[in-house]
């Protein structure tokens, strides 16, 4: 693919960047198709990151909502617990082919600082992760993994201190010192050729639940449903059907309300178009162009533009693009640990709310498939204030006592 | 002996409107003829952390976009030959490049530069400034190599914004001959050479490769050191000129 989808995309960045970027690209191209690349790319992904994740059919759920066959792609099975393995990897063993030895990412909720500090860690890299202060409080879980993994955590004090700001600081970092090291960006966004590199690498989730449905039923499903917050996972599951009539839906944060900086809804809110962080895309800005701040329950989802593809694919109405809220994905949280046992991630639980109200309304010889993007251990801290503040209250204070 | 011109660099509104006028007056009564005026941003990719905040305080104060041209308006009866307008894509993306472009001439600004615009992804920006008759100056940079610096001179630029370090503003810059022999390489247009200047030992050393020596971070921290703006930024702007 091209620098654009369609008007979106491209490559918006100081000119301090181009060579980096230039750098990179050339890699993308000459590195990753090379057998060697692949051999051990593959390799990783089988005996390091644990793929194929399984495709699992959700019996009860199916039963309860009384439509279609609801089945489950379990990325949060793979190691570190949600998707963000697959490009973390691939991109710090890119790193290491193009003689880096040093890797710096930025990380929200933390789930891709995670991933890369453990393929860095895996692959005998340095690695540093910017991460705003605000994050850095509020995921303190994430950042003591990092550091397990011998990541150095870096935390950003500028703007809004989350994850726009911890990529503005890593880019930064990055131009100081490209000879040594690479930028491992963690969503399908950003200046090209992140875009297209990340959902390379992400890719493998549509492939995989593609055979895996022909092998349980012997068709494709009738809808495919992600949540989407920079896109990544969302990218990576629709690519195997974007040929296929296949509905295709992507679940935005609909955070606590329908305000100004109470959600992340880029395509089914109050998005515009805009040119911001390297690429042109939707994003949530005020009248003049500066940045909203946003909000979700998921910090993964927590983030005021979208990938350029997906951005395309929405305003062509091959992907549909919906919400669901703050309550609503914890309602999901709760209804899948309990019909199916499964504990999903927060952001996945968007996804989840969905797919439960298009089940219904589907044919029972029908199938929906969602992407469980990652798995709910890391929100802990979120999911018990939320649901059993009390006697988690106490056991916290009770802990800090010692 | 060659002379020099220094180009001082306000963030608009930091931290707030009268730090502007004041710190302007300040240096065009110390003999500055150029101004650089920055419409903040919520996410300024190419700005250190010294002007990163100022952006930040300025917008948390209450600086809109509809402001930039009273603040424009105020320094030009200042004096200075040439204001220079800076600021990221997105601003004149929402605004209409076009209209951007015609604004600000109508204003009497002499050029805008959009750091985030380079050549080849600028959505048309510098051939639309030269219809309009205005000057856009694209930013070179030492790592930028031959075939983009060849791509830069090809649209016959008026002026450069010459960026010395790799990375982003503010920090201090040697001029080593690495750097003049870049310069040198961009000849032709009027050369704004700039990024962690903050002595008048480097701007002597410009004399010859640059007709402006870029102050930027240097003042926004002078300015952010106290409430007495004129002062502060006068004593910053003479530590940075080679006659005194
Ligand atoms: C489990 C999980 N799902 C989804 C996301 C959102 O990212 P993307 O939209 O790129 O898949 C994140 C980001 O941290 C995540 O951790």
């Amino acid at each position: 693919m091209g620098k654009y989808f369609g008007s979106y995309g491209g490559q918006y960045v100081g000119e301090v960047l181009k060579p980096a970027l230039g750098e990179l690209e050339q890699a993308m191209t000459d590195i990753i198709p090379s057998g060697e690349f692949q051999r051990e790319y593959q390799y990783l992904l089988k005996h390091f990151a644990g793929r194929p994740t399984p495709l699992c059919f959700a019996e009860n759920l199916t039963k309860m909502m009384g439509g279609a066959k609801i089945y489950i792609k379990l990325e949060g099975m793979a190691q570190t617990g949600a998707h963000k393995i697959n490009n973390a990897l691939g991109q710090v063993l890119l790193a290491k082919y193009m003689g880096k030895t040093h890797v710096i990412a930025e990380t929200g909720a933390g789930q891709h600082g995670v991933a890369t500090a453990a393929a860095a860690a895996k692959l005998g890299l340095e690695c540093t992760v910017f991460m705003g202060a605000v994050d850095v409080k509020r995921q303190q879980p994430n950042v003591f993994l990092m550091k397990q993994f011998g990541a150095e955590v870096s935390t950003v004090q500028e703007g809004s201190r989350t994850l726009k700001d911890a990529v503005n600081a890593a880019l930064k970092q990055w131009v100081e010192d490209s000879s040594r090291t690479s930028y491992v960006l963690g969503s399908a966004l950003g200046p090209y050729p992140y875009p297209d590199l990340v959902r390379t690498f992400q890719e493998v989730i549509g492939r995989e639940t593609r055979s895996q449905i022909l092998e349980a039923e012997g068709t494709l499903p009738q809808q495919v449903v992600a949540c989407c917050g920079g896109g990544s996972n969302a990218v990576g599951i629709f690519s195997a059907f974007l040929d296929d009539p296949v509905s295709l839906t992507a679940v935005e944060a609909g955070g606590r309300g329908t305000g100004r900086g109470e959600h992340a809804q880029r395509m089914s809110g109050q998005g515009e178009m805009g040119i911001i962080e390297g690429y042109k895309s939707f994003f949530l800005q005020d009248e003049e162009g500066q940045v909203l701040h946003t909000h979700s329950i998921s910090a993964g989802l927590d983030y005021p533009g979208i990938g350029p593809q997906l951005a395309y694919l929405g305003e062509t109405g091959r992907v549909k693009f919906t919400r669901a809220d703050d309550r609503q994905a914890l309602d999901a949280y709760q209804l899948l640990a309990r019909k199916e046992g499964l504990l999903c991630a927060l952001e996945s639980a968007h996804a989840a709310a969905v797919t439960l109200t298009l089940a219904s309304d589907m044919d029972k010889k029908e199938i929906i498939i969602m992407n469980m993007s990652g798995r709910g251990e890391k929100d802990l801290f979120i999911t018990a204030r939320e649901l059993y503040w009390e006697q988690w209250q106490q056991f916290l204070l009770q802990e800090a006592k010692g | 002996m060659s002379t020099i011109e220094i180009m001082a660099h306000l963030v608009m509104g930091f931290p707030r409107k009268e730090a502007t006028t004041e710190s302007a007056r300040a240096l065009a009564d110390r003999g500055v003829r150029i101004l650089e005026l920055q419409i903040p941003f919520s996410d300024p990719t190419a700005d250190g952390p010294v002007n990163t905040r100022a952006c930040e305080t300025s917008l948390r104060e209450g600086f809109r976009v509809a402001h930039a041209g009273e603040y424009i308006r105020s320094v030009q009866e200042m004096g200075f030959t040439e204001v220079h307008v800076m600021t990221y894509a997105n601003i004149p993306f929402r605004f209409g490049f076009d209209r951007y472009l015609r604004t600000m001439k109508d204003l009497g600004v002499t050029g805008v530069i959009v750091p985030d615009l380079p050549i080849e992804d600028d959505e048309g920006f510098y051939a639309s400034a030269g219809i309009i008759g205005i000057d856009a100056l694209p930013v070179a940079v030492p790592n930028m190599g031959a075939s983009r610096i060849k791509l830069m001179q090809g649209m016959n630029p008026n002026r450069i914004y010459a960026a010395l370090r790799e990375g982003v503003t503010g920090r201090s810059t040697g001029i080593t001959d690495d750097a003049k022999q870049f310069l040198t390489s961009l000849a032709g247009p009027k050369i704004y050479a700039g990024f962690g200047i903050s002595s008048a030992e480097q701007v002597s050393d410009l004399k010859g490769y640059a007709y402006a020596a870029v102050i930027g971070s240097h003042i926004t921290r002078a300015i952010a050191s106290g409430p007495d703006w004129y002062d502060q930024v006068s004593r910053a702007i003479e530590q940075c000129m080679p006659d005194t």
